[in-house]
């Protein structure tokens, strides 16, 4: 049991072959997701800083086409703040190195809770624009 | 010690199914074990550095496992190990193939995420290796592993079921948490296939919280008793109820855990009865006369023994 305790502790609670499974052990959680859409050169029609309620601008860019990990990048994204670190840029930039092409993509954090009435709210929260220069992080963008 | 925990059987004869099933869930785990090693190469070896250093990487530098070619070595590796296990004639095989793999797994959820079902394949991995190393007799071998692996399903599945009740109490079945659930996996969905929809379960749950409870309640319920698997009574249906309600998450939340079901229903289907009457089915066959000659010379001592009986009367 001590074993288990020391590997469940060092693994956020996920540890192979046991786990917490802290997902589904705290019920009604905030949780936060990413999702990635394609806004082809309209850099300038993107809303760096406000958090929307309905579905951001662009068309969605599907991960699995790109063979991008749709966990991976949420964790990787889910708790960035607006500024990338060094990791995080190299990371997106290795990820979506041979799909980025000539177009402009926004990676948007999606948070999801339950309100007062124990209704869903969705919020999106543009994180990063990555472009045919380079990623940036969502303080770091042309405005 | 091993011998008094309930799920452990090593006292009753073993038959012919009793091993095939036995071979037919050992496969099973290796063969989904391999999938998983390989099926994590391609992430790890795309990622150019170590996202987040997790349980062994924080003591060992794991960044070698993120050039293509050693992660590849550690799969064929570690597969090595586990087609020698299968063999049975290398006792440590399965353990040392387990080790490589919980490399490869630590290297993968460093860059990120490990899906769970990984978990199951782990556990039972776990199960047979321990049975090898501790048990050379074949027989002891194979009701070891069978013993450990339902002790550590068992435990996994209930232990989730406590953690659910200590974190969020009674109220984890309200029927409004699924809804939270379902609108997170859509996201997810969309993200993947750039497009999402509700399929009929879904639909139904969105719109009856009461339904979303009555499904969170049977699912917290089946994983609550499913230490139950280890007595051999209700093992068959303990088992069913969680691939039902893996079945029921992968309608309810799209998430898949084809894995865990195929193990469950390794050890769930009557694999080993089935196959005893098959080789029943198949002695008659080839040997036609047998029963009819055994009949007639039952019949024929019989009727000494009469004679006999008689005799003496």
């Amino acid at each position: 049991m001590t074993l288990y305790g020391g590997l469940v502790a060092s693994h956020r609670g996920e540890f192979w072959p046991f786990s917490t499974f802290p997902m589904f052990a705290k019920a009604g959680r905030v949780w936060t997701r990413v999702i990635v859409r394609d806004v082809g050169d309209d850099v300038g029609g993107v809303r760096w800083s406000e958090v929307e309620q309905h579905a951001p601008s662009g068309r969605p860019f599907p991960l699995g086409a790109a063979s991008v990990d749709q966990n991976d990048l949420s964790a990787l994204m889910s708790s960035a703040g607006d500024r990338l670190d060094r990791t995080r840029r190299s990371v997106l930039e290795r990820w979506f190195r041979d799909v980025r092409g000539d177009r402009h993509l926004v990676i948007y954090a999606v948070r999801g809770s339950l309100d007062g009435d124990g209704l869903v709210q969705v919020r999106y929260r543009p994180v990063a624009l990555l472009g045919p220069t380079g990623v940036v992080g969502a303080a770091e963008t042309p405005r | 010690v091993i011998r008094a925990a309930p799920p452990f059987d090593f006292d009753t004869p073993e038959s012919r199914g009793e091993r095939v099933q036995a071979l037919v869930f050992e496969i099973t785990a290796v063969g989904l074990a391999m999938l998983a090693l390989w099926g994590w190469v391609g992430p790890i070896s795309r990622t150019p550095v170590i996202v987040a250093p997790l349980g062994v990487a924080r003591y060992l530098d794991l960044s070698f496992m993120l050039d293509a070619r050693w992660a590849s070595l550690n799969a064929l590796l570690a597969c090595a190990c586990f087609v020698l296990g299968l063999s049975h004639r290398v006792r440590f095989a399965h353990l040392v193939g387990l080790a490589l793999f919980h490399v490869a797994y630590v290297a993968r959820f460093c860059i990120g995420k490990t899906d769970h079902r990984s978990n199951l394949i782990g556990l039972s991995l776990l199960s047979l290796g321990l049975a090898a190393a501790l048990f050379p007799d074949p027989k002891l071998r194979r009701r070891a592993a069978l013993g450990f692996t339902l002790l550590l399903f068992g435990t996994a599945y209930t232990s989730a079921a406590i953690h659910k009740l200590s974190a969020s109490g009674l109220l984890w079945v309200d029927g409004r948490h699924l809804w939270l659930w379902i609108a997170e996996k859509s996201v997810d969905t969309m993200s993947i296939y750039g497009a999402t929809h509700f399929n009929f379960v879904q639909r139904a749950v969105l719109g009856s919280r009461g339904l979303g409870t009555v499904m969170l309640s049977a699912g917290l319920g089946t994983e609550l008793f499913a230490w139950m698997m280890w007595m051999k009574r209700p093992r068959r249906w303990v088992l069913f109820g969680l691939v039902l309600m893996h079945l029921g998450i992968d309608l309810s939340m799209n998430i898949s855990f084809a894995a865990n079901q195929l193990l469950l229903l390794m050890l769930a289907l009557p694999i080993a009865e089935t196959t005893e009457r098959y080789l029943a089915t198949k002695r008659s066959d080839l040997d036609p006369g047998s029963s009819q000659t055994r009949r007639s010379a039952g019949a024929g001592s019989s009727r000494a023994a009469c004679r006999a009986g008689r005799y003496r009367g």
